[in-house]
């Protein structure tokens, strides 16, 4: 081939990529409306609200500290029965291009049953561009007062994207992505957890999606149980009312181990939960000895029992599982036919405590 | 033997065999190894390359231009329908405003392009991009560990049914299937030491073995057998689980959406390299009329993954009809010619 005609060729080859390559998916900026977060309640028994928040496109990085926070967002709610009919909605009074590739946060109403969550997630699923590990949360209506938007960096983004992503900042972990919330939906023998949060700036509380109908919400400390169970407990602290005052457990940290077997009509578990703690609090004027150490050990111990038992209990109150004991069953196919028709075993549970004081503080 | 379209792949086999599907991946890779040993037994008691030529030798004229034909017919509708998969999938997860036809035809026309050119600018073409590919892999592999949950998902079935396996197994195929690739390309390894083909392939087919086991153990034990069932494109799921802030927007997602094109145009190029010069041997032609076949046969796959109306129906075509068709057809044409040529090879020497 000549110089020539490699060039040619060259060129035809540049050409029939730009021609056919296109801008359809290159859009400015301006001319898309990227939502942060959505919230999700009912309006009427067929139909939901659905709210969108976007990051003000006039907002400067200069202009951020002198705005304040509500400002540095505007809203959009509509009235549709699906996401996509939402979709439309809000592009039509938007003239802009929705855009759901960077949404952080997803806040649904305590009045969605589990079917209704279903099908919303599932939808959010067909859809490729949207983000599977948004955050989702709970709320009672009005849904609004938990999206929170706090006083921006550089980049704009949402509270809880914030909160949840820092693990220093949570007692227990609780942040539950959008992929494991259909995740554990569509598994046999789970039921799908979410944080529940009641006011501003509180998340500690689990909301706990049964078979049929809304989801049950589990008290804080059933949530605190649930945690100590599912080893999910980063930072927590416990008040002890002690012949020697009140003394503080705080750092609260560890690991839970299961061992799931199939009873007579009920699912047997033996869970140990090792747990390390700082010493945080105590009257200046006691001496600690070895021994009062392991009193307080002994305390600590039973009141984090007391919460692992309570969750269970509620568990088998409201015929939930939000552990996943079932699904370690269905894994190991065990009753599998039970499980994968959506039938629901109460939970026979042994657990055991071990806490270990590992450090006392600097002292004083 | 790049693999093409493994973003669809899982979701059939977990949705027929749950976890044992993993035993039916081993099957596969069996009865792949056992295909192109038999191939490979085939051209090189007839010593002939391409395949076309062997074909000649064993079955004349007409049943060359019988089993050519078909077997390019069946090679390049499987590749068509890859092509639309993937098509499909880029439209789905990357370019939701561009129609599905605009990357189909630019992959189809990188694709020709480079089959159009000597054996040896594909080889090497190839020799260029596979260990790129393969690190991207491995990079996005490692990065999705991060959200593997249920490791315990992975344990076997007490329960073992065969029609499942079966259809499970049925269900793989097209991922091993290469239209003869391997037994046009064999002869024309330049060996450093002895030639030892069978070793190299099963080599080959253990390595694709083990990246479709990885894959499919990533997405079992990041989702579980119930929810990867549901997912149309289970795997790619998984890997934008990786903090997707970073990955289809930023550094990670760009490199990896190009590398795995690459993998496409590949493999596409490779595929229809290897039909033009079946077809050249076939008419006896010269090289440049090889270039046109190239250009037909690619302009011919890009047309059948134009005109699959949907992921679904391409699906239901692959493992409906193309599956059973090209493993019954690919396994029973070597087997009888091995035979054949066995028999004969046979009275040569006794005469």
């Amino acid at each position: 081939m000549t110089i020539r005609k490699r060039v040619l060729a060259l060129g035809a080859i540049f050409l029939t990529v730009i021609v056919l390559g296109g801008c359809w998916d290159s859009e400015p900026d301006t001319d898309r409306a990227s939502a942060l977060m959505l919230t999700v309640s009912q309006a009427t028994p067929k139909k939901w609200q659905w709210r969108f928040y976007f990051p003000n496109p006039t907002v400067t990085v200069s202009s951020l500290t002198q705005l304040k926070p509500s400002n540095q967002f505007y809203t959009m709610g509509v009235t549709a029965s699906s996401l996509d009919r939402a979709y439309t909605k809000v592009q039509q009074r938007l003239a802009r291009d929705l855009y759901l590739g960077q949404l952080e946060v997803m806040i649904l109403s305590t009045k969605l049953t589990r079917p209704e969550v279903l099908s919303l997630l599932n939808a959010y699923n067909r859809e490729g561009l949207t983000p599977k590990t948004a955050y989702v949360l709970l709320g009672a209506p009005p849904v609004n007062k938990l999206a929170l938007v706090t006083p921006q960096e550089s980049i704009p983004s949402v509270y809880w994207e914030s909160y949840f992503e820092c693990h220093q900042c949570q007692p227990e972990y609780l942040a539950r992505p959008e992929w494991k919330v259909w995740d554990d939906m569509v598994t046999p023998g789970v039921s799908a957890v979410v944080p529940y949060g009641t006011e501003a700036y509180e998340m500690t509380q689990i909301a706990v999606y049964p078979q049929t109908g809304p989801p049950v919400i589990y008290s804080r400390r059933a949530t605190e149980g649930w945690a100590y169970l599912k080893g999910r407990v980063d930072k927590e602290t416990i008040a002890l009312n002690t012949p020697w005052g009140r003394i503080g457990l705080a750092n609260i940290h560890g690991a839970a181990h299961n061992q799931v077997w199939q009873g007579n009509g009920h699912i047997n578990v033996s869970t140990r939960i090792n747990l390390s703690v700082t010493l945080a609090e105590w009257g200046s004027s006691v001496e600690m000895t070895p021994s009062m150490l392991k009193q307080i050990d002994m305390l600590g111990e039973r009141k984090v029992l007391a919460r692992c038992l309570l969750a269970i209990r509620e568990a088998n109150k409201t015929h939930t599982d939000p552990f996943g004991y079932g699904r370690t069953l269905w894994f190991q196919h065990q009753a599998p036919e039970i499980l994968a028709s959506g039938g629901w075993e109460p939970i026979s549970s042994r657990v055991t405590v071990v806490l270990q004081i590992r450090s006392a503080g600097s002292g004083v | 033997m790049v693999a093409g379209a493994i973003y669809i792949w899982p979701q059939y086999i977990i949705q027929t065999a749950g976890i044992n599907g993993l035993w039916s991946l081993f099957t596969t890779a069996g009865i792949s190894l056992l295909v192109l040993s038999l191939q490979i037994a085939w051209v090189s008691l007839t010593k002939a390359t391409p395949f076309a030529t062997a074909v000649r030798n064993t079955w004349g004229v007409f049943g060359m231009w019988l089993v050519v034909s078909i077997t390019g017919i069946l090679c390049m509708t499987i590749d068509g329908v890859m092509l639309a998969l993937f098509g499909q999938m880029l439209h789905v997860f990357f370019y939701p405003l561009t129609p599905e036809a605009v990357p189909i035809v630019l992959i189809g026309l990188a694709g020709i392009w480079i089959a159009m050119r000597s054996l040896s600018t594909v080889a090497r073409n190839v020799q260029f991009w596979f260990p790129l590919i393969l690190l991207s892999f491995g990079f996005v592999v490692s990065l999705s560990l991060r959200s593997v949950r249920f490791s315990a998902a992975l344990l076997p079935s007490p329960t073992f049914v065969v029609p499942q396996w079966l259809r499970a197994t049925l269900s793989t195929w097209f991922l091993y299937a290469n239209g003869a690739v391997v037994a046009s390309l064999i002869p024309h390894i330049r060996w450093t030491g002895r030639p030892r083909p069978v070793l190299w392939t099963t080599w080959a087919v253990g390595f694709q073995t083990l990246v479709l086991v990885l894959v499919f153990v990533i997405v079992v034990t990041t989702l579980g057998p119930a929810a990867a069932s549901q997912l149309q494109w289970p795997m790619v799921y998984v890997f934008s689980l990786v903090s997707v802030k970073t990955f289809f927007f930023k550094g990670v997602g760009m490199f990896v959406i190009i590398t795995w094109t690459t993998a496409v145009v590949l493999y596409l190029s490779v595929h229809i390299y290897c039909f033009s010069w079946n077809v050249q041997a076939m008419v006896d032609a010269s090289s440049l009329a090889r270039r046109w076949f190239a250009l037909g046969a690619g302009i011919v796959v890009i047309t059948i993954a134009i005109l699959i109306p949907s992921a679904i129906s391409a699906g239901k075509i692959l493992f409906g009809v193309l599956n059973p068709a090209d493993l019954s057809w690919t396994l029973g044409v070597a087997l009888l010619s091995v035979f054949v040529v066995w028999i004969r090879h046979r009275r040569s020497k006794h005469s």
